[in-house]
């Protein structure tokens, strides 16, 4: 295990060491530390990735390469800021915390109209750019989408086919008659929001509810069929009905 | 008929005052007569078939017709008032009622009572089954949109299932509901006179996508079945008693079609893919070309529209 550990490594951390080549070190440091004592688990493993590190050697020097680009310090681009921006949503963040609580209400209390009305306020002024989380420094050249690709309508000209200003234009210029193209007469049918009368089926037969029948209209041919009426079919409690009825309003005027 | 009348005459025949009373008596019998007949509250094909036909009536039962023989097959209980909405979902028929339950069937059995979904609290008016048969969409008159899973409902034997989630924006009345055929998960409600808005959500989490006040009651939703067109109709009621042809996501108004004098209540789609029924209050059926022809039903539909005018 000790053997992995280099043994021309300065124990003094330079800065010139990248950060790979660090952790590296303090990692090896960590292992024959503990190996050295109790050889516990977590050394092990620890020392066991370090060897496996250093036994390929290419990998290494790939990760170095890749680690180059970003390095630890954080110096941001003002190319990349927009300086009025900034300032702006510094002193917003100031001017919300000292809100008084019947304005936070009033923007809770935004119907999405409003809502959206604002983003696109907010879009339109920023010049096209919708900043979210509002970064404050920018460390990478932001990659900006162009004006026009966001506003769907005002494309020039685009390859794609599939293309949305296209489509829509497609379907307003198709014609749809403004007039029915037939009328039936569906007496007795029920003045009631809460019911469901009407159903076409995959046969192309309409039914239609009216009243206590459900009539079947073939869609094909036109022709007209009864398929039941609930008066016929509850015949026997029809007429006990009836006659309690009777009874019942004629017993007092009998007797009296 | 007429022996009734004499009757009536032989019992107040001294007394003209009798007489009159009686005939008082006897319209409003036949008032009361009449409000005791049974009423077919909702109808419903079985889907892909059409073959057989679900009727939901006054007197609390589901009935199941077959056309073609004419005759009643067999007639499901398990509500407490009228069955004001009925949906399917392959073999099994839920039916919504004014005692606010929604009752899952099984037609196929015996005991046909599979489930029971308990979450509203007023008449169910819109029912609905997804596309795919995984969620039932309910709105009610206690102004919910409930949805429920089918996977809940499937498990045991006649359990009391609550809904997955409960969509409580709308101000009135839910009765339109509709299933986008393009997306799994999106779901168009409508409301009824003290809301007028059609209301777009996801329904996996139940947020709302988009809300657009349409100025009337809206009484019934149905989308384009041509996926591509994402078209979506609404009918409406007091004042325009109109049909509205919707774009989707822009919700840009393409066409408005006037003509019912009353509230249109009820919208059916043709299979054919392009015509839609309106029924109104003003009873009468109103049929519109409205969708675009899907390229695939193109030749099929025609051949339709020739039987009909070599037949007529």
């Amino acid at each position: 295990m000790v053997t992995t550990f280099p043994p021309s490594l300065p124990t003094a951390v330079s800065s010139k060491m990248t950060r790979w080549e660090r952790k590296k070190a303090a990692q090896a440091a960590l292992a024959s530390s503990t190996n050295s004592k109790t050889p516990s688990k977590r050394g092990l493993k620890r020392s066991l990735s370090a060897m496996s590190s250093t036994g390929t050697p290419q990998s290494a020097k790939r990760s170095a390469r890749k680690r180059q680009a970003c390095e630890d310090r954080f110096i941001h681009s003002r190319s990349a800021m927009d300086s009025d921006e900034l300032h702006h949503h510094l002193t917003q963040s100031q001017t919300a915390n000292t809100d008084t609580e019947n304005e936070q209400s009033q923007k809770k209390a935004d119907s999405p109209n409003t809502k959206e009305y604002k983003k696109t306020l907010k879009r339109e002024l920023s010049g096209g750019t919708e900043s979210n989380g509002h970064r404050v420094l920018a460390y990478t050249k932001r990659t900006t989408v162009p004006v026009e690709t966001q506003r769907m309508g005002n494309v020039l000209y685009s390859q794609n086919k599939t293309d949305m200003g296209k489509r829509v234009q497609r379907t307003t210029t198709r014609h749809i008659p403004s007039q029915p193209e037939r009328i039936l007469d569906a007496p007795d049918l029920e003045s009631d929001y809460y019911l469901n009368l009407l159903d076409w089926s995959a046969q192309n037969v309409l039914a239609v509810a009216l009243g206590p029948t459900v009539y079947l209209w073939n869609a094909t041919d036109g022709s007209i069929n009864e398929l039941c009426s609930l008066g016929e079919t509850d015949g026997k409690s029809l007429w006990m009905k009836l006659f309690g009825v009777w009874y019942g309003a004629v017993r007092p005027v009998v007797f009296f | 008929m007429d022996e009734i009348v004499w009757r009536m005459v032989r019992c107040g025949a001294p007394c003209s005052f009798f007489l009159t009373e009686q005939l008082l008596f006897f319209f409003f019998f036949i008032i009361i007569v009449a409000g005791q007949f049974d009423k077919v509250c909702s109808v419903s094909w079985v889907p892909g078939d059409g073959n057989f036909l679900a009727v939901g009536t006054s007197n609390n039962v589901v009935q199941l017709w077959d056309v073609n023989e004419g005759k009643k097959l067999r007639s499901m209980d398990g509500h407490q008032d009228r069955v004001s909405s009925l949906a399917w979902n392959k073999h099994v028929l839920s039916s919504g009622s004014r005692d606010s339950l929604i009752v899952n069937h099984d037609v196929r059995v015996r005991d046909h009572k599979v489930s029971t979904f308990k979450g509203h609290t007023q008449e169910v008016c819109g029912l609905k089954w997804s596309p795919d048969g995984s969620t039932l969409a309910s709105g009610a008159n206690d102004n919910l949109v409930c949805l429920w899973d089918n996977k809940m409902s499937s498990g045991g034997v006649n359990q009391t299932v609550a809904p997955r989630l409960v969509l409580n924006e709308h101000q009135a009345a839910v009765k339109a509901l509709a299933w986008a055929p393009f997306r799994r998960n999106l779901l168009a409600t409508g409301g009824g006179t003290a809301d007028r808005t059609i209301k777009f959500w996801n329904t996996d989490t139940g947020s709302r996508l988009n809300s657009i006040d349409t100025g009337s009651q809206v009484c019934s939703l149905m989308w384009s079945p041509n996926h591509k067109d994402k078209e979506i109709l609404s009918s409406h009621g007091y004042s325009e008693n109109q049909l509205c042809l919707w774009k989707y996501p822009t919700m840009t108004k393409i066409k408005e079609l006037k003509g019912h004098t009353e509230r249109v209540l009820h919208l059916a789609q043709a299979p054919d893919g392009v015509t839609v029924c309106s029924a109104s209050a003003d009873e009468t059926l109103r049929f519109w070309k409205v969708f675009s022809q899907s390229k695939k039903d193109k030749g099929k539909s025609r051949d339709l529209l020739n039987d009909v005018k070599s037949i007529r």
